[in-house]
């Protein structure tokens, strides 16, 4: 374990694990949370959902750390993908959806402090510290908040679009339904 | 009893990274002894070109795992083209011909000749440089040739396989360099 240490950032690892636990019970669970014992009840939401992830958006996910950096594919379609610079304390989120962009902006920028931007392609975001949080706690908490956020993009254009079909629904408050989401999340996985 | 896949036997009879390495180093070692004895008529070269197509597969899978799709394609078409040789150096051992006699053209193996092609073109992306030896080198290509060449092709994939596996543990989702 020595030397899995010295080569590649054990925070890192710890979060992408935490992001790996997160992604895997919500979709094995399909959101079904009262079956899983924990506060995750999707029926409130306008229309209810019945799973969180496709089949086809959860399969290729993973993150790969090398060093100070992580390399994450966060759903199927070919580049959506996030990298994390550990060591340059900048996020790089890629994606062409403009709301799921505006989305991820407004979450990482509440979750991680960092700074971010929409920019052509993705959200860029710097700021982040490899030693954010509470110092008293390993720094830790900051960077699993990071992760956290980033169990969210996955199918959120899917979950996004079947909440657009129902008449009724704007925009607003589809976008409003995926932030809801986050929080139920929080609560389920507080750290 | 129905016999178990080679593939299954192989990764469960060697678990660890280092035991695997150690078991393909051997099989690339018995290539090259075969493909040596070219006066000899094969014995048991299906056999061994089995071992190294379930061997190939086994690389192929770990290399995936790892999110290595396009390093694992170098492997891939190793055991295809394997594959398709066993059937050529079982042909040779029962008609009791010499390596160096057994002679494969494009006409009698059409489709193993474009995998051959194939693993050199996928070799050409990944490392620069064709993967066999004697493919496209010599006029009579014979049994002795393709194993040598098949061998040459593992010895690559095992060279990736070497520098990305070993280096690299996953758990779920998650994998990291840990040397």
């Amino acid at each position: 374990m020595a030397d899995q240490v010295e080569v590649s950032n054990p925070k890192l690892i710890e979060g992408c694990k935490f992001w790996d636990k997160i992604t895997r019970e919500l979709h094995t669970a399909k959101a079904m949370a009262v079956q899983l014992g924990f506060d995750l009840d999707l029926s409130n939401l306008r229309p209810p959902s019945s799973e969180i992830y496709s089949d086809r958006d959860y399969e290729p996910l993973a993150c790969r750390i090398d060093g100070e950096k992580a390399e994450m594919t966060v759903g199927s379609s070919p580049g959506h993908t996030t990298h994390i610079l550990l060591d340059r304390g900048e996020i790089h989120y890629y994606d062409t959806d403009r709301i799921v962009n505006g989305v991820m902006k407004q979450l990482l920028e509440e979750e991680a402090n960092v700074k971010c931007a929409v920019v052509e392609g993705g959200v860029d975001c710097e700021g982040l510290k490899s030693e954010v949080g509470d110092p008293q706690r390993g720094y830790l908490p900051q960077l699993k908040a990071l992760f956290r956020v980033l169990a969210m993009p996955t199918s959120m254009d899917i979950r996004h679009d079947f909440c657009r079909e129902i008449v009724g629904n704007t925009e607003e408050y589809c976008i409003k339904r995926e932030r809801d989401l986050f929080k139920q999340v929080k609560k389920a996985y507080p750290e | 009893m129905a016999e178990l896949p080679l593939e299954y036997v192989m990764k469960t009879t060697f678990k660890t990274f280092k035991e695997r390495e150690l078991l393909f180093r051997d099989l690339e070692e018995e290539g090259r002894r075969r493909a040596f004895e070219r006066e000899d008529t094969p014995k048991n070269d299906k056999q061994f070109l089995e071992k190294i197509m379930a061997s190939s597969r086994i690389m192929r899978d770990e290399l995936r795992e790892l999110n290595m799709k396009r390093e694992a394609r170098l492997p891939n078409y190793t055991s295809l083209v394997a594959e398709y040789s066993a059937p050529v150096a079982d042909h040779c051992e029962g008609a009791n011909i010499p390596r160096k006699d057994c002679v494969i053209t494009p006409q009698n193996q059409g489709v193993l000749w474009s995998l051959i092609e194939d693993v050199n073109t996928i070799s050409l992306e990944l490392i620069k440089r064709e993967c066999t030896f004697l493919w496209g080198e010599v006029e009579a290509y014979n049994l002795s040739s393709l194993v040598n060449d098949v061998t040459a092709c593992y010895h690559r994939g095992l060279e990736i396989y070497s520098d990305n596996v070993g280096k690299w543990h996953k758990e779920g989702k998650v994998s990291w360099r840990i040397r």
